[in-house]
């Protein structure tokens, strides 16, 4: 309606409000929702909450432009005059269905929340990518602020991938068809399982130090990581109750496996420690994973790791896409990758770490099929082989991420021997 | 000591100094902020607190500190010693248009000043320009004299600090809750926070009466101070940027939504406090 000249831009109905909390909250809100120098027409029951209403608008810079008696009710008319006016949020933007009603995450980025930029804003906090955030969200300190610092290609794919394929450890496996091996082979198992869990436990801890650096504008960067580090801590439950499930026992650690390991979690920076977990790391243990599926000596054991080994080519190829991503929009960044695989052997070749003694054993009893010296010879022909294996892989994979053969090659040859 | 003056003053003079008066521990966070910005943009402050406004005037007359945050009290008292002629420089937004209000219990049949008479009014701190000094003011000019037409209450909470703590406000409202007054004065600012927190139920408590609006603080500086500095003082305040978030925080903690120019309005809204504190020879 038109009064005087001037035509409210909204409406808000508070007839029955008494002057207080309410009538303030909705005031306001009503107001946020509006454009810069917009008038808000509000109805109230009677002229006594007029002075009231003039004095929050004066605080809050808004003004009271006219009070008119309607008969049996008020009406104010206020204008809209924050210093600034916020942003709007979407409405309207209907997401798009796939085949059988699936809701896909890659179909997600519409509108605000499809505005995926390059750095991330500054004072995002836990906004959610898209939502209007008041002024004087705090600095939360986020340090990873650049999508190429965690983005991915493939990452959304993979995110989708990751919850079709999540598995249980307790209810998936068939723990009920594990057979009783002969002492030694069951020995090898164990001790197996003893070197992947903990691994795992190094799988699961630096992705998850990094988590929170993450901007959260990033936010499926995030997602994605949440799924890969419930893989991992499935892979420590399996792997350990292989171990526990046949009567042997968790086995030994050495030192060089926890060295190793210590040498991933140290790194802060996050493009080389993705580099050096999911590529180098991660990558190197895929073959592992595939050796011993190889030879498993029951089908638990087997069942196990072709389950963790689907979900290693998940993170391998994150990693594999984050690292190649970067080098290809900055290929300075090589030299990063160069360091990073040289700060490691430093540090793993300060000290005389030792070998995996009781691993490299076990793997030979089970690529050998037992421990007689027949079997630990073929065995340990066959753990060499698996480092040829390894060592073309790493290339391999090293040479999909952009690096050239040279290069590729001398970060094979100096990769650790805890293959993690 | 060999060389030492006794008239060297131990700060680093080559910072403005700026003096406010601490009456909460919110106004450590809100002088850093202010002193940080200042300091980011190439124009060096630092801040003293005083425990009392009439420490921080005597301050601000003797030179101690270049600039005052001053209530209008103070303000008044400053421009009575220096025959008006002390520099007003910026104040908040919401310093200016400023009002009291007259809140009455729903039960006493008080809908407006006259029905004051007769009545038990309550005031906040005698210092207090929106508490009391106005009121008794407004209330005055309305024709019912508050020395012999009704019974004064008087509620002096932290006096020194010109009413900024609001205690005494609240105490004001506590005693029209408990029945102890019929009536009081509140600033508006108070009323309304009152209001938004839901401490009030308008059933039992209204305010019946709004005064004309005035003005609050401002920054002072003494007739000599310079006016490039002043002019460079002002418009940095008049830069801040709101929706930086340290600046936000400090304008909310502080109570504003930009700082503006005193010119004007600003400057008008004072006028009513000069006549109000003559006649109660304050
Ligand atoms: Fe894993
Ligand atoms: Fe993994």
């Amino acid at each position: 309606m038109d009064v005087h000249g001037l035509t409210p831009d909204r409406q808000l109905n508070l007839v029955d409000f008494p002057v207080g909390a309410d009538l303030f909250l909705l005031v306001k809100n009503a107001l946020q929702r509006m454009e810069q120098g917009q008038l808000l027409e509000v109805i109230g029951s009677g002229i006594e909450i007029k002075d009231d209403l003039r004095s929050w608008c004066r605080l809050n810079r808004h003004s009271l432009v006219m009070a008119m008696d309607a008969g049996d009710h008020y009406r104010f008319l206020i204008r809209n005059n924050p210093v600034k006016a916020l942003e709007q949020p979407d409405w309207g933007i209907k997401l798009p269905l796939r085949k059988d009603g699936r809701l896909d995450i890659r179909d997600w980025f519409q509108g605000r929340v499809g505005e995926l930029r390059e750095q991330a804003p500054a004072y995002v906090g836990f906004v959610p990518r898209g939502a209007v955030a008041e002024p004087g969200v705090p600095d939360f300190g986020f340090s990873l602020n650049q999508k190429d610092d965690v983005w991915s290609n493939n990452l959304l794919d993979l995110y989708e991938q990751a919850k079709e394929k999540q598995w249980n450890a307790t209810t998936d496996i068939a723990w009920d068809e594990l057979p009783e091996l002969p002492e030694e082979m069951e020995w090898a198992v164990c001790q197996i399982m003893t070197f992947l869990a903990e691994n795992e436990y190094s799988a699961l801890y630096i992705p998850a130090k990094f988590m929170a650096r993450i901007n959260p504008h990033y936010i499926e960067a995030l997602m994605y990581l949440s799924t890969l580090i419930q893989d991992e801590s499935r892979h420590i439950e399996a792997f350990t109750k292989r171990a526990l499930a046949g009567g042997g026992g968790l086995q030994y650690s050495s030192a060089l496996t926890e060295r190793s390991l210590h040498s991933l979690f140290i790194q802060e920076d996050y493009f080389k420690s993705s580099f050096l977990l999911h590529v180098l790391g991660e990558g190197t243990f895929l073959d592992l994973l595939t050796f011993i599926e190889e030879h498993a000596p029951d089908p638990v054991t087997r069942q196990i790791v072709t389950l963790a080994k689907i979900d290693e080519g998940r993170h391998v190829a994150y990693g594999i896409g984050h690292v190649r991503h970067i080098i290809e929009t900055h290929p300075g960044m090589v030299q990063a990758l160069v360091d990073a695989a040289n700060e490691r052997n430093e540090y793993l070749g300060a000290a005389d770490a030792g070998e995996n003694s009781h691993l490299m054993e076990a793997l030979a009893i089970l690529a050998g099929g037992g421990r007689t010296p027949e079997q630990l010879k073929t065995g340990f022909e066959r753990v060499r082989r698996l480092k040829d294996v390894m060592y073309e892989h790493r290339v391999q994979r090293l040479l999909q991420i952009g690096l050239t053969p040279d290069i590729a090659a001398a970060i094979s040859k100096t990769h650790t021997p805890n293959f993690m | 000591m060999e060389g030492s003056s006794p008239n060297v003053m131990p700060t680093q003079r080559n910072a403005l100094m700026i003096g406010a008066v601490a009456y909460d521990p919110k106004v450590i966070p809100i002088w850093d902020i202010i002193r940080d910005y200042y300091n980011r943009n190439g124009f060096p402050i630092d801040y003293v607190l005083f425990s009392n406004y009439e420490a921080q005037v005597e301050s601000l007359l003797n030179g101690f500190i270049d600039i005052a945050w001053n209530t209008n009290v103070a303000y008044v008292r400053i421009q009575r010693l220096l025959e008006g002629k002390a520099k007003a420089l910026a104040m908040r937004d919401t310093d200016i248009g400023f009002t009291s209000k007259i809140i009455a219990r729903t039960d006493k049949g008080i809908a407006s000043l006259a029905d004051l008479k007769g009545k038990r009014l309550a005031l906040g701190s005698a210092d207090s320009g929106q508490a009391a000094i106005l009121p008794y003011h407004y209330v005055k000019a309305s024709g019912v004299d508050p020395e012999t037409d009704l019974t004064l209450l008087r509620y002096n909470l932290d006096v020194g600090k010109h009413g900024d703590t609001g205690t005494s406000e609240l105490e004001v409202v506590r005693a029209l809750k408990q029945g102890e007054a019929d009536a009081g004065a509140i600033g508006e600012s108070t009323w309304i926070r009152l209001l938004e927190q839901g401490q009030v139920n308008t059933d039992e408590i209204r305010a019946i009466w709004t005064s004309p609006g005035y003005s609050h603080c401002n920054f002072t500086a003494l007739p000599e101070f310079d006016d490039e500095k002043a002019r460079r003082f002002a418009d940095l305040l008049f830069a801040m940027d709101p929706t930086e978030p340290e600046i936000r925080k400090m304008m909310e903690m502080e109570g504003l939504n930009e700082w503006v120019s005193p010119e004007g309005a600003g400057l008008e809204g004072y006028r009513v406090l000069f006549e109000a504190m003559a006649d109660q020879k304050l």
